[in-house]
């Protein structure tokens, strides 16, 4: 197993007396990994106590192998680590190129190299001429891109973006977790991904670690996550259902009403097929019409993660 | 359709990180940039301009008026000039020192290097924090330090040149009008004055608007409030001095605290239309002082800027 991009252990952060993080322990695996949780749910705090922005009031985290609570610690991770902020943060009055070339002459790079650089990655966010005129006229659009490039432009091997799709039209949204996917897929960035729209993190992200009121609800892989379910099978019967339901329950399988005439059944650990689903219902007279595999979205379980109700 | 350059996409870096010594650099030519592509604000500078000239000049005409040569000759033959140079060489030959001519023009242009500062100096770090720019620094290996020092030399730029540009030029006149350069083998020292006295008076300015940028939420109200604050204390004390008959009162304004020093460092007794009859130590004091409250903010408040960031 690879080891962790980022680990936390028993993080707290209080405002006032608000709780922010409450003794967080989390490990977020390599790759692109989705942040959820509902509005305060501290995954912004979260971000700025990686980075070293703020001060945890307890634990420890460790970023790409640095310790943000050390002055050292910190100047090392905030060079591997690109940071896109969700508010729009743009220094007024610099165009794209000066700010991203000012920015990854901070990070390290050398005059010519972050100049060069940073047209490399404003090509690659799609930033055409107006990468010269100064960015405090930019649509939202423009905006976000500008700002995944100034995260981009000394390489660094982690990527936080929080909230990348923040106000962008369907056309923006659609270009931007092109970015998103093809830097966590193709390019082999450690991302973390804060967002609270469950579909950008669906789509780009392979984990997911979901926070209600700073503690980790849910945590691992989607396809894990998503596929536990998948020994739900949606049933469409005609005939008795209760008799059918009733003979489920003899059978000792779980099985929810799903409509008139359906049921939700899982099945037993192990079972290969759902051949014993119409033995069942042939044994109390009833005739089943459909059968589906019931696969839950990530929004289903988001919602079971937060103890909310079933879609 | 997209030039070739136009890739689209992701090149890794290749090259080596290395870590910023003096991170300070990019902030301060970026901002120096950015003040720079506004051009109207240069006209501050003008008032610059016009006295360097003018003192500039009265230097050319006492070198010229102790070599010999006349008030009118002077003037040469354009006869309404003429009245004017002959004033200006009058003048001259009363002003004896080019010292005098400096501190001079460091005193008429006192009013104009507050407005340079609080124009290009007043929306430095309040307008970071209100936009956020400063979760872009703070993500970076930037120090402390490197950032406001950064912003420093934003500022420090613009004031400097109102001061030090001035006061060179005069001694660039004075020199090369002296017979056989002799200025700088007589009065060479006054170049070092104006290093010293440029780099007090920008550090002071600098500073206080600095303080005064971390304290705002706007640019606007640090613009007033750098204003404001000159003048008021400088009105402030004025009048004390007036009320109370007594010259020490004038040291509360940090302006008139930098005419003093300067009129200490350069050695002039008496500037025509200014008061310097208090103590010089007071306004080392109390230049002392504000800077260490100037400075006591601007860490309190940055520090607070990179932790809340």
């Amino acid at each position: 197993m690879p080891p962790a991009v980022i680990e936390i252990h028993g993080l707290e952060k209080h405002y006032g007396s608000v709780p922010a993080l409450a003794a967080l322990d989390l490990c977020v695996a390599p790759g692109p990994v989705g942040l959820l949780g509902p509005n305060g749910a501290g995954k912004t705090t979260l971000i700025k106590l990686l980075l070293g922005l703020l001060v945890p009031d307890a634990g420890s985290a460790r970023i790409a192998g640095h310790d943000p609570a050390t002055p050292a610690g910190r100047h090392a991770l905030r060079r591997d680590v690109g940071y896109m902020p969700e508010s729009d943060c743009l220094v007024p009055g610099l165009s794209a190129v000066e700010l991203v070339t000012t920015l990854g002459r901070l990070s390290g790079l050398g005059a010519i190299d972050a100049l060069t650089r940073a047209h490399e990655v404003l090509d690659y966010v799609g930033l055409d001429e107006s990468r010269y005129r100064p960015a405090d006229g930019y649509s939202t659009g423009m905006k976000q891109r500008l700002k995944l490039a100034q995260a981009l432009v000394h390489d660094p091997a982690l990527l936080l973006l929080d909230e990348p799709t923040n106000g962008l039209d369907p056309k923006g949204r659609k270009h931007m977790l092109e970015l998103v996917f093809d830097l966590g897929h193709a390019q082999g960035k450690n991302i973390l991904l804060c967002s609270h729209l469950l579909p950008d993190v669906e789509r780009t992200c392979s984990d997911v670690v979901v926070l209600q009121k700073g503690r980790a609800v849910l945590s691992g892989s989607i396809a894990e996550l998503t596929g536990a379910h998948a020994r739900r099978r949606m049933v469409e019967l005609a005939g008795d259902t209760a008799a059918f339901a009733a003979e489920l329950a003899r059978a000792g399988l779980a099985a929810s009403a799903a409509g008139e005439h359906a049921l939700t059944v899982e099945l037993p650990t192990g079972a290969e097929d759902s051949d014993g689903l119409f033995v069942l219902a042939a044994a109390c007279g009833a005739r089943i019409t459909r059968i589906a595999e019931e696969r839950s979205s990530l929004e289903q379980v988001f919602l079971d993660g937060l103890g909310g109700p079933r879609a | 359709m997209k030039a070739t350059t136009h890739t689209e996409v992701y090149r890794p870096y290749t090259g080596e990180l290395r870590p910023p010594r003096w991170s300070f650099v990019p902030i301060a030519s970026s901002g120096i940039r950015v003040a720079l592509k506004s051009r109207w604000p240069l006209l501050l500078y003008l008032p610059a301009a016009i006295a360097t000239v003018i003192f500039g000049f009265i230097v050319y005409a006492k070198f010229s008026l102790e070599q010999g040569m006349t008030p009118g000759a002077l003037a040469g033959p354009n006869e309404q000039a003429s009245a004017g140079v002959v004033l200006v060489g009058t003048m001259a030959s009363k002003m004896i020192e080019v010292r005098d001519m400096i501190v001079g023009a460091i005193f008429a242009l006192g009013l104009f290097s507050v407005l340079l500062v609080a124009w290009y100096g007043a929306g430095l770090v309040c307008e970071d924090r209100r936009v956020g720019a400063h979760l872009l620094y703070f993500s970076r290996p930037l120090s402390l330090a490197n950032y406001v020092l950064g912003k420093l030399c934003v500022v420090g730029a613009f004031v400097l040149a109102s001061v030090l540009v001035p006061a060179l030029v005069i001694c660039t006149v004075a020199i090369s009008s002296s017979p056989g350069w002799t200025f700088l083998e007589d009065q060479g020292w006054i170049l070092l004055h104006v290093a010293l006295y440029s780099l007090v008076h920008t550090f002071v300015l600098a500073s206080l608007v600095l303080a005064i940028s971390t304290l705002a939420s706007r640019r606007i109200f640090a613009l007033i409030g750098t204003v404001g604050f000159f003048l008021f204390t400088q009105v402030l004390g004025m009048l004390l001095a007036f009320l109370q008959k007594d010259a020490r009162w004038m040291a509360l304004g940090p302006l008139a605290n930098l005419r003093r020093v300067a009129a200490t460092i350069f050695g002039v007794e008496r500037v025509a239309g200014f008061r310097l009859n208090w103590d010089p130590a007071l306004s080392w004091w109390a230049l002392a002082g504000v800077l260490l409250a100037a400075w006591t903010v601007i860490v309190l408040r940055v520090k607070r800027m990179e932790s809340l960031a």
